[in-house]
């Protein structure tokens, strides 16, 4: 099922190629593209700052929870086109299919990686405590990057039927934003409808970087919680898109 | 070894294209899903034993790339049984992946990869892929400056790197100078000496007749003989 897993070299080379022709060799890339996310955070905080003061470091708790969520939202609207934009790869060599929405994860996983790291010196310059907790970032991201690899196998592949997808997903993606504690916490959400709010996997993500970065605390529950839809996504991801992939070659 | 048994294939071909979500809906609810149905392969049989060379040729639409598709995995059949032993190079098309952006090599190590070499295979095969397809000058150079003659050799001579068990190859014997046709159609004897099993198509009957062991005749997506 997975054994496309151990084809390390092809996967790794295509990470590496689609990471370097993304930033086209420019070592600023990464750092240009944290401009948007930082001018968004300070919008953001600037609007809702009155509201919730009571927030402990509110401009750094809305900047985590945009870093988490822009790894989602850039990895999936990318990743979905990952196998119709590159239809010559799968109508003409018999690599596994998977290792397309693979590789598009991977090299967004790598940047978001770097981007959280950017933060750190930031975050000590402006007095956050960040303490042995912060040794769990690794493992929290690998979770997530299961998580983000599940859902893009399921929009790759959906994509290759319905090419109107992107522009539902864009407006997925916007109701997500404001489903997800990014700009108010977690507590304002009523209880009635707390359980249903949780569905979102991304909660639990955003949570779990917030504890890490500005809290050093690390809460086990939530990331088993995280863990286990992570890879339950997986393997709905995985069986959809082995059902669906078997007639890409005809319709691309 | 390769065997194919009663293999068909069907293609749909929508009489409206159909591609949103938007027009689905609205194509099921008014119940109109109407396609063409058409046999692009019908009851096919085919086997090629190991280290044998078999040549497809046929008019246009007769179905040799379907059929070669389908021996590659790359489309399954609706009927039939097909059987592959061994490791798959198809040459479907030269330079898959190739990226104008990337230098020479940086494409040799990113098609070398899609073709199912391992990285240290790469490495160590890179002098040998260069020099067969004359451009040791231009290693580092960016793809967008090559010309397509060039472009098709470094394709070529990266593909065939792979030391493949089974070699499909599509019409693309065809590329470069006469000189570097030569080389090509050397190069696929020489696969064949060391035991690469094949199947070349072509349309043009005299190139197969120069590598192949059999030549089969494909009309309307059946073989119709054997030449």
């Amino acid at each position: 099922m997975f054994g496309y897993l151990r084809q390390k070299d092809v996967i790794l080379t295509l990470t590496k190629y689609e990471f370097k022709l993304r930033y086209r060799g420019s070592i600023f890339g990464v750092a240009w593209s944290l401009l948007a996310p930082f001018l968004l955070a300070i919008v953001l905080y600037m609007v809702f700052r009155r509201l919730f003061e009571f927030i402990e470091n509110f401009a750094f708790y809305v900047l985590v929870g945009i870093f988490v969520f822009r790894f989602f939202s850039i990895a999936t609207s990318v990743g979905m086109h990952s196998i119709v934009g590159k239809s010559h790869i799968v109508t003409k060599t018999n690599l596994r299919r998977e290792i397309m929405p693979l590789t598009t994860t991977l090299s967004y996983s790598i940047s978001s990686f770097f981007e959280i790291i950017i933060l750190l010196p930031i975050l000590l310059a402006f007095g956050v405590k960040i303490g042995p907790s912060i040794l769990m970032l690794p493992f929290v991201h690998l979770s997530y990057l299961i998580f983000v690899f599940g859902v893009n196998l399921i929009l790759s592949a959906l994509m290759v039927h319905f090419r109107d997808l992107n522009q539902i997903w864009e407006v997925i993606l916007n109701v997500l934003f404001f489903l997800s504690p990014i700009v108010y916490p977690k507590s304002i959400v009523p209880t009635d409808f707390l359980s249903l709010y949780m569905l979102n996997p991304i909660t639990n993500f955003i949570e779990l970087y917030r504890g890490m970065l500005l809290r050093n605390e690390f809460y086990v529950g939530e990331y088993l919680i995280a863990t286990l839809i992570s890879i339950a996504t997986l393997f709905v991801g995985q069986i959809v898109f082995a059902k669906m992939q078997k007639r890409f070659g005809e319709i691309l | 070894m390769i065997k194919l048994e009663n293999v068909s294939k069907k293609f749909r071909i929508p009489s409206e294209k159909r591609y949103t979500l938007f027009e689905e809906v609205v194509s099921f609810i008014t119940g109109k899903r109407n396609y063409v149905e058409f046999w692009a392969l019908k009851n096919v049989n085919l086997s090629v034993r190991k280290g044998e060379v078999v040549g497809i040729t046929g008019p246009n639409g007769s179905g040799k790339s379907t059929l070669l598709k389908i021996i590659a995995g790359v489309i399954y059949p609706d009927e039939g049984k097909v059987e592959v032993l061994g490791r798959v190079t198809p040459i479907l098309e030269l330079g898959v992946g190739f990226n104008p952006e990337l230098t020479a090599l940086e494409n040799v190590n990113l098609y070398g990869v899609l073709m199912g070499m391992s990285k240290k295979k790469i490495e160590r095969k890179s002098e040998e892929i260069f020099k067969f397809a004359e451009l040791e000058k231009f290693r580092n150079m960016k793809l967008k400056n090559f010309s397509s003659g060039m472009y098709a050799r470094l394709a070529f001579a990266t593909a065939v790197a792979t030391e493949p068990e089974i070699l499909l190859v599509d019409e693309v014997l065809a590329v470069g100078d006469t000189s570097f046709q030569k080389k090509c159609i050397a190069k696929i004897r020489e696969l064949k000496d060391n035991g690469t099993t094949m199947v070349v198509v072509s349309h043009s009957v005299d190139l197969l007749r120069e590598v192949c062991d059999e030549i089969y005749h494909l009309r309307n997506g059946k073989i119709e003989e054997r030449i």
